[in-house]
């Protein structure tokens, strides 16, 4: 091949990535930039990033409707986060070292918890829920969230788990260490990276539910954000700059906690861990 | 020591006592999946014979069964809709994310690489659930999509895109155009970096060219990848019913129903919870035998290797 030749092709593959990532890209950047702009500015001039005239009042605008949402989603990604890891890292911990009786029966049976779609227990699990006097309760959303979050996270867990050199906890048990010590102390701070990633798969799939909270919560100070937009969708159905600013505000917390915690995850599914 | 190997009572109670520990720590995680998912999923399976709307329950036999065969057009339509869904979700995860990959694989400059990176993987961090709201907006009557239309002379071209039964499904489906962001383009990425560089060299020394060497040596090298994401992305498209809701409930006229909107809307719109749960039934087998069958397919494939 030529030297022109190849620059040529070079300069086609810069070329056909740069496309396919700027057409990936826009609908958020006209997210963002729609957010600071007026409705007519939105219509007008859609493809502006500096309008001129800026309205960061959108932003108090949305906050003012969605502050509650927020907080309600913030508390309920954070309880269900740390509800999953430590029971993920707990069962992990069991099925990778620990011998007890019955452990591969155990383990299909939560395997095979994977193949159930959610919808095919979507009423069972509310008449459940509403017999036991949950909904309108935080607890309608912690539980399934907990229970459910928490399988991906034990095989991640498990997985890493095993691969860990017995020595390892062997030589802190000679050494006097109690299991709650070991668990504490050698576990924990070396399981961090999978933490990691099992705290943003469940903190995504937490933010983004839709269906579960809008049939469960009814009580508009109870709602998490996913829903609450929708509301305030339809409230301010003709300022779209309100609801640019209210998308903008409810994907930040995701956002910092990807930006926090990408270095892990990538490793994470480039390491083949995380298979989902 | 003596063997506590048998079915004595004697060595199962051993057996019991060395395991303690572990029981202990698995404890919360199997008390939460009896209850909450385990006896829900039970019940669903136990309900799909009964007349159930959440409260009184008749035995129905095989009604339900029966009634999804014969008496439910809304049905067929579903399973219509779900085959274009899961067929057009294999095409985008087998060819864009690839390509990307294998452009990139291609890359010299780390610092490019490092760019296309963060702006592929940038789709991912925000919830889809905003992203969802910024495409309804994008598709709206008077959005986006209309006004570049309009401002292009194409004003007959203009729809109103999630309302028009024609046009519904077609413009689900093209959300997040090209498709390329998210995990699927690193971990085709991570299977051409696992490709041992000495092959393709002796490869490209022997005078295969670019052709060649991507479809006879690549190609096959990331199989396994191939596999996961396929395996994942069906039973992903067959599970996935939230985005469906959210953006157009199944409707216009059932243009965007797939059978678990079906399901939700039987299950709370309809108040036939156990008609929902009978669907339900039949979606978990139809995906398990799925599931079944390309983990044939893709096991008879190593073979060939």
């Amino acid at each position: 091949m030529t030297n022109l030749a190849r620059r040529v092709l070079v300069g086609a593959n810069h070329l056909t990535l740069w496309i396919i990532c700027l057409l990936s890209v826009y609908p958020f950047v006209f997210l963002f930039v729609s957010s600071y702009k007026s409705d007519v500015q939105i219509f007008s001039s859609w493809w502006s990033v500096f309008p001129g005239e800026y309205y960061w009042s959108n932003y108090s605008h949305a906050w003012n409707v969605i502050d509650k949402y927020m907080v309600n989603s913030v508390l309920i990604t954070l309880l269900s986060v740390v509800g999953v890891v430590v029971l993920s890292t707990l069962t992990g911990y069991a099925f990778a070292k620990m011998y007890f009786w019955g452990k591969e029966v155990l383990f299909v049976l939560l395997f095979l918890l994977m193949l159930i779609p959610d919808i095919l227990t979507l009423a069972p699990s509310f008449v459940l829920y509403k017999s036991l006097g949950l909904l309108n309760n935080w607890l309608v959303l912690l539980i399934p969230y907990v229970t459910g979050g928490q399988i991906i996270g034990i095989f991640i867990m498990r997985n890493y788990i095993e691969g860990m050199p017995r020595e390892i906890f062997e030589s802190a048990r000679i050494d006097g260490a109690s299991e709650l010590q070991v668990f504490w102390s050698i576990i924990l701070p070396l399981t961090r990276s999978m933490a990691v990633t099992v705290a943003i798969l469940t903190a995504v799939g937490v933010w983004n539910d839709y269906v579960w909270p809008l049939i469960t919560i009814s009580e508009d100070g109870l709602r998490t954000v996913a829903i609450g937009l929708q509301y305030f969708t339809t409230q301010y159905q003709t300022k779209v700059g309100y609801l640019m600013a209210g998308n903008v505000i409810s994907a930040i917390p995701i956002l910092l906690l990807f930006v926090f915690g990408t270095k892990y995850f990538v490793q994470g599914v480039m390491s083949g861990s995380v298979k989902g | 020591m003596q063997s506590t190997r048998g079915f004595s009572a004697d060595g199962l109670l051993r057996k019991l006592a060395k395991s303690g520990k572990g029981y202990l720590l698995i404890l919360p995680t199997f008390a939460l999946i009896l209850v909450f998912s385990y006896y829900p999923f039970l019940q669903a399976l136990h309900k799909s014979f009964f007349h159930w709307d959440g409260q009184s329950t008749s035995f129905a036999g095989l009604d339900n069964y029966k009634r999804m065969f014969t008496g439910d057009a809304e049905l067929g339509k579903a399973a219509r809709n779900q085959i274009v869904i899961t067929v057009v979700s294999i095409l985008k995860i087998v060819t864009v994310p690839l390509l990307v990959a294998r452009l990139m694989f291609a890359l010299t400059s780390g610092w490019a690489t490092r760019t296309y990176r963060i702006m592929l993987l940038l789709p991912m961090t925000v919830p889809w659930i905003v992203m969802g709201y910024v495409w309804k907006n994008m598709y709206a009557p008077k959005g986006v999509f209309n006004t570049l239309l309009a401002q292009l002379g194409l004003d007959s071209w203009a729809h109103n895109w999630l309302g028009d039964p024609s046009m519904a499904l077609g413009s689900v489906l093209f959300i997040g155009f090209p498709w390329a962001g998210g995990i699927a383009f690193l971990i085709y990425l991570a299977g051409f970096q696992g490709i041992d560089s000495s092959l393709l060299e002796s490869a490209r020394l022997d005078g295969a060219g670019f052709w060649r060497r991507f479809l006879a040596i690549e190609l096959p090298l990331v199989q396994t990848q191939t596999r996961i994401l396929l395996v994942l992305t069906v039973l992903d498209s067959l599970k996935s019913y939230g985005f469906l809701i959210f953006l157009t409930n199944g409707g216009p006229a059932y243009a965007t129903l797939s059978p678990g909107v079906w399901i939700y809307q039987n299950s709370f719109v309809f108040l036939r919870f156990g008609y929902a749960s009978a669907i339900g039934v039949v979606l978990l087998l139809v995906s398990a035998l799925l599931s079944w069958l390309m983990i044939r397919l893709t096991k008879r494939g190593d073979l060939h290797d």
